[in-house]
């Protein structure tokens, strides 16, 4: 069973967010995993992400969303974990506001006929963020930590925890 | 044998799993675990429990539902052709969503060999 270690060894977090709206905080968040992974581009992922809220909100309940993009030009999957100062209108599936996103990013699988397609890794991937974010107690420890350090440990542990 | 036909005595290395699922939220993460596996499909029904209709039909039942075990609530049973050698793993996915096997509101989970197969599965 693939973990979410793969999308963890490129890991950032962020701590109280501040944006006005939902592209003005995919935009940021685009941008702070563009300033500390070098070989992302934001402009490309913030309009993966832009282009895939407008298929569907990524907002799954709960106060979690998972903007997500499979690219090309990716060296490898990455995730970036915010916490919002204020919570925030994300068109949630059950209209509640956002607290905690979960940005996924995965280097898009090619098909025969050169196009890119999301990869297989990045589907389960997104299960698993789905199903962990899922669990009781998890996502109020989120909400709970003190430090970006402390998130990452308490996703870690969950991830390590689980089949 | 035509295209797409395979058959033998699960010597095709695939098996029917069932699964039923006592909670609905079990159920969620059962199935985002079971993509997480890698099986892209699954048929899913809510069901009822015997309980559950002998003590609501069958007069003589009715108020004893709590003898059947785990017999009020939602239910669902899932059913999907999976590799055998991933039965195990999946045993496990659903033990550690549902709960240890044996505690009532946990869930229940047995595997067959499938004879033969016929599609994409």
């Amino acid at each position: 069973m693939p973990k979410l270690s793969d999308a963890l060894q490129n890991c950032v977090v962020a701590l109280d967010v501040e944006a006005e709206d939902k592209p003005d905080l995919l935009m940021h968040l685009a941008d702070r995993a563009a300033a500390i992974l070098p070989w992302v581009d934001a402009d490309g992922l913030y309009a993966a992400l832009l282009a895939r809220e407008r298929e569907a909100s990524t907002g799954i309940g709960n106060g979690v969303a998972i903007p997500h993009a499979s690219m090309e030009g990716l060296q490898a999957p990455f995730c970036l974990m915010a916490r919002l100062a204020r919570p925030m209108d994300y068109d949630a599936i059950d209209h509640e506001p956002v607290r905690l996103l979960f940005l996924l990013a995965s280097p898009a699988s090619t098909t025969t006929d050169g196009k890119g397609m999301v990869s297989t890794r990045h589907v389960k991937m997104l299960a698993r963020l789905a199903r962990l974010c899922m669990r009781p107690g998890f996502i109020d420890e989120l909400l709970a930590a003190a430090t970006s350090e402390d998130v990452l440990a308490i996703v870690r542990q969950e991830d390590g925890r689980h089949v | 044998m035509s295209e797409g036909d395979r058959s033998s005595s699960g010597a095709d290395g695939r098996r029917l799993l069932f699964c039923i699922v006592k909670e609905h939220r079990h159920l969620d993460m059962l199935l985002a675990g079971m993509v997480e596996m890698g099986i892209a499909d699954a048929s899913v029904m809510p069901v009822e429990s015997m309980g559950q209709i002998l003590s609501t039909d069958v007069p003589i039942f009715a108020g004893l539902g709590s003898l059947f075990a785990a017999s009020s609530g939602e239910r669902y049973l899932v059913f999907c052709s999976v590799p055998s050698e991933d039965v195990i793993e999946i045993y496990a996915l659903i033990e550690d969503v549902c709960g240890p096997w044996g505690r009532v509101q946990s869930a229940v989970a047995w595997s067959i060999d499938i004879a033969s197969f016929r599609g994409v599965g």
